[in-house]
């Protein structure tokens, strides 16, 4: 075997040229697709991170499948069931700041009970601030704010200037990006939201005392929608994967480029390999050792392949955060994002895609050879 | 020839060998600013998406449960939403009804089972 593999390896530097059709065919699209299955699994993993962290029930009004707001006056209420830790109101509105800028106005007050811990600068605004806000760190690059600067920020309802306090860490979620974060009166006044919150936050001893609390609203106050950490954790996870959405075209790309590498290695290439293997019987090989020796050829092909489309991405990602290439995986980002772009490179996904490109370069040699290494050498030659 | 088949076997072991230490390097890990912000706000953002310019669904499903995207332009058509169908994310419908909903077909005959609305 060992002599097999070097004769592959012998083969593959004397036909550079068919050699690097097939890496190139098999490499580009598993560039992509190890790219943005990192991508996907670090999505993944903030996700859970925003879905631990939040609370255990959202609580909304519902408008025939749709959000609405919700009045203030059942933050009150809800405080007083024996489950309940903790309830906050919040409101979650977008803004145009310039144009073609949307900002994600965040009106929720800080817990002052924890440090602050997620600004990259300046400090972070209290409760009662009436005109303070926090940036997240690339809208605050593309407006040019820097703390103690002032914005204005119009709405139909009011006009209102605010004064940048802090800017978020760049090493927060992908999320956070884009954020102005005031406190809930502020954004209150902001949207004309008098009394009116768009979710309420409840936080609750555990669990179980979640689920008890959302089947007594729910049947309490049917108007309500009501949202577990349980129900969201069940239906975010199953939406990260590497089967639909985008990957749907790397899949089509795959089996484009697949399919020129299969004509390259079958078709262009077959009077090359027929020769080869018209040699090869004259020189006694049998069938099955020819076989292996081309199996080898293909396996030596998919290794280099996916090996460089594993390191070039694995370099892109991590090293130059996705120039070019996040924003194909992720709406509304910049070409060159301002923040960490999350990715977790697996060893399941290069199997994967080892595999795939395995099954393609097999299917597209064995066949061919295996049809010629059966006939008589006489005809072969031919 | 023989010694440049010798090199080429040794660069793609050398090259499995940097693959496999890209694997075992700790991978980002997710920091304290992270957990202290969304801990903050309650949990915000669950999708590919960054800046919930024209699609909240995909931005966090918690905000808003469906598309309405999906609903224009044709409105008895499906339809496309540029933001979330090109994005590594895919998110169902979150609703608490839409595995186990309050609405049913109904069977021949099964109208009458069915308990009648009190007349006042």
């Amino acid at each position: 075997m060992p002599k097999l593999l070097f004769l592959a390896a012998l083969n593959l530097v004397k036909n550079p040229g068919r050699a690097l059709a097939l890496v190139l065919g098999i490499g580009g699209p598993l560039f992509l697709f190890i790219a943005g299955a990192a991508i996907s699994a670090g999505l993944s993993r903030d996700a859970t991170v925003s879905i631990e962290s939040g609370a255990d029930i959202y609580v909304t009004f519902d408008r025939g499948g749709l959000d609405a707001n919700i009045p203030v006056s059942y933050v009150e209420e809800l405080s007083k069931s024996q489950f309940v830790v903790e309830v906050r109101p919040r409101i979650v509105a977008r803004l145009a700041v310039a144009p073609e800028t949307w900002a994600l106005v965040l009106g929720i007050d800080p817990i002052a009970a924890e440090e602050a811990t997620g600004l990259q600068s300046g400090r972070l605004f209290e409760s009662n601030s009436k005109n303070e806000v926090a940036l997240g760190p690339v809208l605050a690059q593309r407006l040019g704010l820097t703390p103690g600067k002032q914005l204005l920020l119009a709405t139909a309802f009011t006009h209102k200037v605010v004064t940048v306090v802090g800017i978020l860490s760049r090493k927060g979620t992908l999320w956070d990006s884009a954020v102005i974060w005031a406190p809930f009166a502020q954004a209150q006044e902001l949207f004309g939201m008098r009394d009116l919150a768009t979710d309420i936050l409840i936080r609750t001893r555990d669990e179980i005392s979640a689920t008890r609390l959302a089947d007594r609203l729910a049947r309490s106050e049917p108007r309500l929608r009501i949202q577990t950490r349980g129900l969201v954790r069940r239906y975010v996870l199953q939406g990260y994967g590497v089967t639909s959405g985008v990957f749907s075209a790397i899949y089509a790309v795959t089996f484009a480029s697949g399919v020129l590498a299969l004509l390259v290695i079958s078709g262009l290439g077959s009077k090359e390999r027929r020769r080869e293997v018209a040699l090869l019987k004259a020189l006694g090989w049998s069938a099955r050792h020819i076989l292996v020796l081309v199996s080898l050829e293909a396996l030596l092909c998919c290794l280099l392949a996916s090996a460089l489309s594993f390191l070039f991405a694995f370099a892109w990602v991590r090293l130059f955060n996705a120039p070019l290439l996040a924003s194909l995986f992720i709406a509304e980002l910049d070409w060159f994002p301002g923040i960490e772009i999350p990715a977790q490179f697996d060893a399941g996904i290069l199997a994967l895609g080892l595999g795939v490109s395995l099954a393609i370069t097999w299917a597209g040699t064995l066949i061919p050879t295996w049809r010629t290494a059966c006939v008589p050498l006489r005809e072969t030659l031919r | 020839m023989m010694s440049r088949a010798h090199g080429f076997l040794i660069a793609l072991a050398v090259l499995w060998a940097a693959v496999v230490a890209g694997l075992a390097l700790p991978q980002n890990e997710i920091r304290s600013e992270a957990r202290y912000l969304q801990r903050q706000w309650g949990g915000l953002g669950l999708g590919a998406h960054a800046a919930a310019g024209s699609c909240w669904f995909v931005f966090d499903p918690r905000i808003e449960p469906y598309c309405p995207n999906f609903e224009r332009p044709f409105s008895a058509l499906p339809n496309f939403c540029p933001r979330h169908s090109t994005t590594v994310s895919r998110l169902p419908v979150l609703t608490a009804d839409a595995r186990e909903p309050r609405s049913q077909v109904l069977g021949k005959g099964a109208i009458e089972t069915l308990p009648q609305p009190r007349s006042e």
